[in-house]
């Protein structure tokens, strides 16, 4: 079989409510390799335990995966880590006060928007369903489609942890947050955060915006926040027209076709190797061996005969000669 | 003790069975032939008129045991009317009483109370039951690994015969299965066993295939108590994942969580011989074995749209056979010639089913000390590449010689016959035959071949499946433990494919057979 194709391919939610997918960091994943131009395809997935490493985002390059982690918005940074090292860095072009800002604002997002985003989806009983309904909806039979959500469930509310307890507090902190980069937007003026040329805190706002403003899971008072704010909706606009115009292929049409077996995976035998005449050892080896099997097969002739444990020769001639007596010859002693 | 005249008569005690009572006569020579006496009475009218329950419990405690379960069992024991039929009632209810299996003894005694009516028999019924707490700890062989097993049970604890049990399995391999079920035998009445459990199993087959699988489930089951038939249903939810990351992209593509709602019905019909045959023995004694598996998912619940991906509903008819037959040589048994044939087939059903792989935790798989000798565990078969380990070039084709190993995953497959001819010998020397090791001479042959998701017509896979078929030979011996038939096999391959992994030279394991 041929070398794997070095094709990325990006594993996702499927798409809902108009957006590329319906996880937020599937939209932060996919945001960046758009951003930095990549070409990849992508699979959709429809649990998260179809994916090879059983999270989603999940990223495959040629033969190499992406290893899991603990949860979605993890997995996303780790694959936006790695698409900076070895696809192309967004950030290298930034100046050193532009590090130091772009350190704290993705900081910023990743515990106050990640909370915020995660307790919407997760822990408020309209947004699960919402969220429940868009992500399994008919796409699981009937006592999986209540049982897998549920335990997944469990399990994010789980390692939220206390956070869960005081969500007025979370979306506070996330308004706040809102506020902050709107305001750092309409000051700047430029196209994305940093300028006209977009960075990687670009992908990570995306995912939680664009999931601000169109899902039906998200908190009111989050949609709320991102619609009355006019400089972040352009933003949105700006960034979904310029780098989410064209849907991604998928994997199948890039393979050109359904993962298939390989030949030796249908049991097809390949072409016999071409003949060989054998060489004169290999004859002397050969013939040899015939005479070693006719001497064992003589050997074992010989005791069958001559042991007289099997076929007794005397008596069977002492019968014989016994039956010629009357004839009155004496015939050989019967030895061998 | 058998000269008098009157109507009383001797009796026989005898265990387990009913005696007749029968008028005395004096033959001639002092002996009475009570077979004869049998013979001659046994039409008349006799019919039980009362049953006296003498009933223990486990060591002198109370018996648990439910009268109207009793009584239920002895009902028909009251409808016989001739001494013959008495009998045959008694030998019945004493069966069935032990079919409960809450009693260690069952005691049956017919005699001739009351000694005024010759046609009325009065029957005397001891009962000893068994302990209700059961702890039990075993070790067997199963699906190619080792499993220790630990298991609690309540016996007979409301009274009613049921069975609460709660087991813990854990095999070699990192897999281990936690179940509670309950058994409750002769249900109603009937001569059928109900049996509900609830399982997490959860089965590593990294090594061979490279995904873990996890299955959540609850099955229904009806059997009957001969063991004869026996009907089950499962609903359970299957997750398959890859912690390794290494898996080949077919076993990458069928990762996911699926919905197993399916029937399973298993008819055997066992005409062995336990204890009979010699060499035999270890495989369950001289005669034949037949069984039969047959299995449809994806009944219930209706709907499910699923299957799109790779997540949704098993969809599929599965079919198992196996036979087994042996035939000892001579009287002793000392030769054994013995045949096992197996064949399976899965078959999906539904929309477009047949252009879509089956899932890899349904397929068959052969190779091993146990299927196909000669062979490593789920050594033949279709197999895929697997994702070389970062950094690695990927692998040449060739690479089964020197250097790391070419590593692939077996697939299994939808179809797959098997054949296994032994000659099975005891060896002279006494110690080993105290051991029970015997020795044997096989041929041993299978093939399992991919039929959904090929898009090749039926003729050219059942071409393939008797063009490729695998071959080996060789001879070994045979222990027999209480885990299996431990063997030690040099074994030569004369048939494989390419991507067969053979295993060359000696080759030991447990063979656990089907009926086992």
């Amino acid at each position: 079989m041929a070398a794997r194709p070095d094709v990325t391919t990006l594993y996702k939610w499927p798409e809902a409510w108009g957006l590329p997918s319906l996880s937020p960091a599937c939209i932060q994943a996919e945001a960046y390799l758009r951003l930095a131009g990549a070409d990849f395809c992508v699979e959709v997935c429809s649990t998260a335990s179809s994916s090879p490493t059983g999270q989603l985002p999940c990223l495959e390059r040629g033969s190499f995966l992406l290893p899991a982690d603990s949860d979605e918005f993890a997995s996303s940074t780790a694959l936006i880590a790695y698409a900076k090292k070895h696809i192309r860095d967004l950030d290298a072009p930034l100046s050193l006060g532009q590090r130091a800002d772009l350190l704290a604002f993705s900081t910023l997002v990743e515990t106050r928007l990640n909370a915020a985003t995660t307790i919407s989806c997760w822990g408020e009983s309209r947004g699960f369903s919402e969220y429940k309904k868009a992500a399994y909806g008919n796409r699981l039979p009937f006592p999986l489609s209540h049982l897998i959500p549920w335990s997944r469930q469990r399990e994010v509310l789980r390692r939220l942890g206390p956070a869960h307890e005081d969500p007025d507090k979370v979306y506070q902190g996330a308004i706040q947050v809102l506020d902050a980069l709107a305001d750092r937007l309409r000051s700047s003026g430029s196209a994305f955060f940093f300028g006209a040329a977009a960075s990687s805190l670009d992908a990570l706002l995306a995912g939680h915006l664009l999931f601000y403003r169109s899902s039906s899971a998200a908190a009111p008072v989050l949609a709320d926040k991102v619609q009355s704010q006019p400089v972040l909706c352009e933003y949105l606009d700006r960034l979904l027209g310029r780098h989410f115009a064209l849907p991604a292929p998928a994997r199948s049409a890039v393979e050109g076709a359904a993962p298939s077996w390989s030949e030796a995976a249908r049991g097809q035998k390949k072409a016999p190797p071409p003949k060989v005449e054998p060489s004169a050892a290999e004859l002397t080896f050969r013939r040899h061996s015939m005479y070693w099997m006719a001497g064992a097969g003589a050997a074992i002739v010989a005791y069958l005969l001559m042991s007289g444990r099997y076929i007794k020769f005397v008596p069977m001639l002492e019968q014989a000669l016994e039956g010629d007596d009357d004839e009155g010859d004496e015939e050989d002693d019967g030895d061998e | 003790m058998a000269d008098s005249d009157a109507p009383a008569a001797p009796r026989e005690p005898p265990s387990g069975d009913a005696s007749p009572a029968t008028p005395s006569e004096k033959p001639a020579d002092g002996t009475i032939d009570y077979g004869a006496l049998y013979d001659e009475i046994k039409d008349k009218p006799c019919k039980v008129v009362q049953i006296n329950q003498r009933l223990e419990g486990f060591n002198g405690g109370t018996f648990r045991t439910r009268a109207a379960l009793i009584e239920r069992e002895l009902e028909p024991v009251y409808k016989a009317q001739t001494l013959a039929e008495v009998h045959d009632e008694l030998d019945a209810a004493g069966r069935r009483l032990k079919q409960l299996g809450v009693f260690t003894g069952v005691h049956l005694l017919a005699h001739e109370e009351p000694v005024d009516d010759p046609s009325a028999c009065t029957v005397e019924l001891a009962l000893e039951e068994t302990n209700w707490f059961k702890l039990r700890a075993a070790t067997y062989v199963q699906g190619g690994e080792s499993t220790f097993e630990m298991g609690a049970g309540l016996r007979n604890a409301t009274g009613r015969a049921e069975a609460l049990d709660a087991n813990m399995e854990y095999g070699m391999e990192n897999s281990h299965t936690v179940s509670v079920s309950y058994h409750q035998p002769r249900l109603a009445g009937a001569p059928l066993l109900l049996e509900v459990r609830g399982a997490q199993l959860f089965r590593n087959n990294q090594k061979a295939s490279s995904f873990t699988e996890q299955l959540r489930g609850i099955v229904l089951g009806l059997k009957s108590m001969s063991g004869v038939h026996g009907l089950e249903y499962e609903l359970g939810w299957r997750r398959l994942l890859d912690p390794s990351r290494t898996a080949s992209r077919a076993v990458m593509t069928q990762m996911g969580d699926y919905l197993k709602s399916s029937l399973r019905y298993t008819a055997t019909l066992d005409r062995r011989v336990p204890g009979a045959g010699g060499a035999a023995a270890s495989l369950g004694g001289e005669g034949w074995a037949l069984r039969s598996t047959t299995e449809v998912a994806g009944l219930l619940p209706p709907g499910g749209a699923g299957a799109g991906g790779a997540s949704g509903e098993l969809r599929f008819v599965r079919q198992g056979v196996d036979l087994q037959a042996n035939l000892p040589m001579d009287e002793q048994g000392a030769v054994v010639f013995s045949l096992g044939l197996s064949a399976g087939l899965l078959l999906p059903w539904g929309d477009g089913a047949l252009s879509r792989p089956t899932c890899i935790a349904d397929r068959f798989f052969l190779g091993g000390p146990g299927t196909l000798r000669g062979f490593k565990f789920k050594g033949i078969g279709p197999m895929d590449q697997r994702r070389p380990a970062a950094g690695a070039a990927p692998p040449a084709e060739d690479t089964a010689e020197g250097g790391a190993p070419a590593r692939r995953d077996a697939l299994g497959g939808d179809a797959y016959t098997s054949v296994f001819a032994s000659l099975m010998f005891q060896l002279p020397h006494p110690a080993l035959q105290l051991l029970r090791v015997h020795g044997h001479a096989f041929v041993n042959g299978g093939n399992v071949i991919q039929l959904a998701g090929t898009g090749r017509s039926a003729r050219a896979l059942v071409g393939e499946l008797g063009s490729s078929f695998r071959w080996s030979c060789g001879l070994g011996l045979v222990l027999p433990t209480p885990m299996g038939r431990f063997e030690a096999n040099y074994c030569v391959v004369m048939a494989a494919q390419e991507t067969d992994r053979v295993k060359r030279g000696l080759q030991l394991g447990f063979a656990a057979s089907s009926f086992l």
